[in-house]
């Protein structure tokens, strides 16, 4: 128990030193070649291909996870400490722009797949789980949080009251728009658009165009032409 | 020839804000960053504090005008097209971790003494028009793109973008977290809610809140709302 326990502090030790000798390096020929040559011992895994800017910070490296051809850029903050299982993993080619937050928080598994955009200062923190499909835009200053306060209680503080964490599932090819809240327990179906400045409070069905606080469904983006090609293709694809 | 010329400006930009980018006030960051920097600009003007922690790409296609404040963590991205343009008239002030993006051959324009709050993101690839005395407030976004999704079968992300531009003329207050989509014009003087989300032109004068956007009040005093009124105060303005 003891050895494990110190195994892990001298792992967080060596995490320590590496990232803070070399997370400020400037340009991509130096700084983030060497950043990609010596994180790799402290990653979970580290694809190829990176490009890590200047300025980005990582905590608990051996619980994040980075595919092949990934980008993050400056001032982004990824954070999977908290506890032992925390799982942070980002797919090959996706972008994480400049001032980006995603925060584990407590046994929580938080996965971006391959192609996703994920724009500048979105936020995205558990502790239940969250998973981002293939594809996704999500515009700028949006915010995933996976917790909702219980404030059952008006004598006791909100702060103490504890949180929920049922997870949050956004799925293939979604858009989010600018500034888009998606609170705990929703699950956006395949395809959608979400308007900018939207609240998602409940699930959305896949395909489906929804706006507002709370947003609502205003329009499905399979209309009666598209919906003779859409079911073709699915049968398709299900004999292929 | 015109490429190893671009290449060369780009590794001069790259050594020189790399070099100057991060010296912090106390080791006089913003006089010596004012002094070099001329070089690598299309135009700076004079009494620029550029704070460290600023990052510029393709300066070559920047301008800067007279006593312009930039503040840490400000991104001003003009590379990807060769007809890129960003012009910060003089007397701009960009607050902290703003983010100005051009994209694809995109013009921005950002006219004399507008306030660009913290965190605000502004890109294209439309072209985007700031104008005078404007005061953009914290968190807003200004995005001359709308993904097109009419095809459900293919990814949005290969579906390709809007481009139409965004105007916001002079002495407009943009509230906490605005939203401007692609192709707006919002008109002179007006006043936009705090998280409200621009989708329509607004007309000059109006105060607009709300998500779509509706004008809900005029600045206007009620004598002369006159249609006619309206026609000599804009003519005036122009």
């Amino acid at each position: 128990m003891n050895s494990k326990k110190n195994a892990s502090k001298s792992k967080r030790l060596q995490e320590t030193v590496i990232t803070a000798l070399l997370a400020n390096i400037p340009t991509k020929i130096i700084g983030s070649n060497l950043r990609t040559f010596f994180y790799r011992g402290i990653f979970a895994r580290l694809g190829k291909d990176i490009y890590i800017q200047d300025s980005v910070e990582f905590i608990n490296t051996p619980c994040i996870e980075i595919g092949n051809r990934a980008q993050i850029l400056r001032g982004s903050n990824i954070n999977a400490i908290g506890h032992t299982d925390n799982q942070i993993s980002i797919g090959d080619g996706v972008q994480i722009q400049h001032g980006v937050d995603i925060r584990a928080l407590n046994d929580t598994r938080i996965k971006i797949e391959s192609d996703t955009f994920i724009g500048p200062y979105v936020c995205i923190a558990g502790p239940g789980n969250i998973k981002i499909g293939k594809g996704c835009l999500i515009a700028a200053h949006s915010g995933l949080f996976a917790n909702n306060h219980k404030f059952s209680d008006p004598i006791q503080y909100i702060a103490k009251q504890g949180i929920t964490r049922k997870g949050i599932v956004i799925e293939d090819d979604c858009w989010l728009g600018h500034g888009v809240t998606v609170t705990d327990g929703v699950t956006i179906g395949k395809g959608c658009v979400i308007g900018a400045g939207s609240v998602v409070t409940k699930d959305i069905p896949p395909y489906s165009v929804a706006i507002g606080t709370p947003a609502k469904v205003v329009k499905s983006r399979i209309g009666d032409k598209e919906l003779v090609n859409f079911t073709e293709s699915i049968a398709q694809n299900i004999l292929d | 020839m015109k490429k190893t010329h671009s290449k060369f400006k780009r590794l001069q930009e790259v050594l020189v804000t790399g070099l100057l980018g991060d010296i912090p006030t106390i080791a006089l960051g913003p006089k010596l960053r004012k002094l070099i920097y001329k070089s690598i600009f299309a135009r700076m003007g004079k009494s620029i504090y550029i704070q460290n922690g600023v990052e510029f790409l393709g300066t070559n296609h920047i301008e800067l005008g007279n006593g312009i404040h930039l503040f840490k963590g400000v991104r001003v991205d003009a590379l990807g097209h060769p007809n890129n343009k960003i012009t910060l008239a003089s007397g701009v002030a960009i607050e902290r971790n703003v983010d100005i993006g051009a994209l694809d051959n995109t013009e921005i324009y950002i006219d004399e003494g507008t306030f660009v709050g913290i965190g605000a993101c502004i890109a294209g690839p439309g072209n985007i028009k700031i104008g005078k005395r404007c005061l953009i407030a914290a968190h807003s976004g200004i995005f001359a793109n709308n993904h097109t999704y009419a095809d459900p079968l293919k990814y949005i992300a290969d579906q390709g973008v809007t481009c139409k531009g965004i105007t916001i003329e002079d002495d407009c207050w943009l509230g906490h977290a605005v939203t401007v989509t692609d192709g707006v014009t919002i008109g002179k003087g007006s006043v936009i809610g705090a998280g409200a989300v621009v989708t329509k032109d607004i007309p000059p004068y109006s105060i607009a809140v709300g998500m779509p956007a509706r004008v809900i009040k005029t600045r206007l005093p009620q004598e002369s709302i006159n249609p006619n009124d309206l026609k000599i105060i804009s003519a005036n303005s122009v």
